[in-house]
């Protein structure tokens, strides 16, 4: 599913963000790439959605190149990921249902398949009758689920979620991190950025340690330790 | 882009027009003080031009007779003056004719009609009256009618008089028309610079929402479509607001214009409403035009990236 082959980000001389990075995830895995701020994680979850380009190295991410893909190819290869950020990143004119049916419009799909799937979505993350709500009138942890229901809504074979929970309180943590546990068992391969020690403690699945841009320690049950 | 997503960006753009509406409304003003300006700059010219061609109109070649000349020579000269290159219209007016005309238009001075009286026979002779389809035309007209084969019936061709003034006019009609372009150009420079910004902030106050949409996987075109049916609706809208302000503006101007131009033929309310279709499609064509290429530009720049 994932594969980064010596990857390396250079900002600047003075900003070297990963160095000889080597990852391989497989397909149905959860991995929490862990490590303080500055660590690279962001920048991990920018090369695997083509927000960013490696200065070196090959990331692979479902079949797809990011290193030689082009501008027209981008759209494409974003509708096979579902992205959670820390930040939700809903479109705040258009209410929850418009939000998740924008994801789909985006790639074409038929009005009535949209008007069917739409709901479905929204009841599986519990905000069936919040549908018609703008994201301003959302709590923190509505938002974030409804960017959860959208990044999901293509039935994509991978999910990124780059801290999801850093604006979030604790009952709203252990939603979301409950939901992408369910996620996960359903199937989807899950990549988890966080600096939550005991969200990714208690998920007790394999963690990636991140630390100055180089992995430190990779543990199939692994913690988070300082 | 498929085919069944037009329906889909066209609601787009009208929701976001709609949800951003105090952003949409402060940049459809913008754009309808823009139209407002060329409208003004456009009336200015018809009024310019109106008072331009009533003085020109009044130029023209006064042709004398000789005493002795027939009345079948007469109408001779008259077909071949009308032959002359440049040549508009030729009037005949016979010494009878400038009498009774010369007696109307002094009718209320008591001096003339009284000098009137004293003479027996009349004292006007008959006159052509030549004018010329452009003011450039009149010297090499005159120039003609000094050839020998007119000499026979032409006693005098009075028209060096006015030269000087004509030179005169043609010049300052022709300055003021440059300078009239001129200015134009650079009031409709300014217009499409404040216009194209105005539309550069709207969108890059919703820059952020750009890159979600790119995130999620639209396509530029699937972004850049919507923006520009919302630049679209500022034209027509825009449009529509400045000929609603324009037409009332135009009936309460117009007949004060008229006054202050008596006798230059000067009718806007007129003119207007038998140009209706042109000034309304010319309005909605530039509204909408600067709409669309100002969204196509602006929004280039966040899909580059």
């Amino acid at each position: 599913m994932i594969d980064l082959k010596n990857v390396t980000k250079i900002y600047n001389q003075n900003s070297t963000a990963l160095d000889q990075v080597n990852l391989f995830v497989k397909k149905g895995e959860f991995v929490s790439v862990v490590g303080a701020s500055g660590a690279g994680k962001s920048t991990l979850m920018k090369l695997l959605i083509a927000e960013e380009k490696p200065t070196g190295g090959q990331v692979i991410v479902d079949k797809w190149c990011v290193n030689d893909l082009k501008n027209r190819q981008l759209p494409r290869f974003r509708r096979n990921i579902g992205v959670v950020f820390q930040n939700y990143r809903l479109l705040p004119k258009k209410t929850a249902a418009e939000n998740l049916a924008f994801a789909m419009e985006v790639s074409g799909s038929p009005r009535d398949e949209i008007a069917e799937c739409v709901p479905q979505m929204l009841d599986i993350v519990g905000l069936k009758d919040k549908y018609d709500r703008f994201p301003i009138q959302l709590s923190g942890g509505e938002q974030q689920r409804i960017a959860i229901a959208r990044a999901l809504i293509h039935e994509p074979a991978l999910l990124i979620a780059d801290e999801p929970t850093g604006n979030l309180d604790t009952f709203a943590t252990w939603d979301i991190i409950k939901l992408l546990l369910k996620i996960n068992e359903l199937g989807t391969t899950v990549v988890l950025a966080s600096h939550d020690r005991e969200a990714v403690n208690a998920i007790n699945k394999r963690v990636v340690t991140l630390e100055k841009g180089v992995i430190i320690r990779d543990q199939e049950k692994g913690k988070y330790m300082i | 882009m498929p085919f069944f997503s037009l329906p889909r960006i066209l609601k787009m753009g009208v929701l976001n027009f709609w949800r951003n509406i105090w952003l949409s409304l402060a940049t459809t003003l913008v754009m309808v003080l823009t139209l407002l300006s060329f409208s003004i700059l456009l009336i200015l010219n018809l009024i310019g031009n109106a008072a331009v061609n009533n003085i020109k109109a009044k130029i023209d070649i006064t042709i004398y007779l000789k005493s002795n000349i027939s009345e079948e020579q007469i109408v001779g000269l008259g077909k071949n003056i009308k032959e002359i290159n440049g040549v508009s219209q030729v009037e005949y007016i016979s010494s009878g004719k400038a009498l009774e005309n010369f007696r109307q238009k002094h009718q209320d001075n008591r001096v003339i009609a009284d000098i009137l009286k004293e003479f027996t026979d009349n004292p006007l002779e008959p006159v052509f009256i030549v004018k010329a389809e452009k003011t450039e035309d009149y010297p090499a007209i005159v120039k003609t009618l000094e050839e020998a084969r007119y000499q026979e019936s032409i006693r005098k061709v009075n028209y060096k008089d006015n030269q000087a003034m004509i030179s005169r006019i043609t010049a300052t009609a022709n300055s003021l028309a440059n300078v009239g372009m001129i200015v134009s150009a650079i009031f409709a420079t300014i217009a499409v610079l404040v216009m194209f910004n105005t539309i550069r902030l709207t969108i890059y106050s919703r820059s952020q929402e750009i890159e979600i949409m790119k995130i999620v996987g639209a396509t530029n075109w699937y972004v850049r479509w919507p923006m520009i049916i919302e630049g679209i609706l500022y034209g027509l809208i825009a449009a529509i607001i400045s000929l609603v302000i324009l037409y009332p503006a135009m009936q309460i101007i117009s007949p004060k214009i008229e006054t202050y131009f008596q006798g230059y033929g000067l009718n806007l309310t007129q003119y207007f409403s038998a140009h209706l279709f042109q000034i309304i499609g010319l309005q909605v064509l530039v509204a909408v035009s600067l709409g669309v290429i100002s969204s196509t530009i602006a929004i280039g720049k966040y899909l580059r990236r």
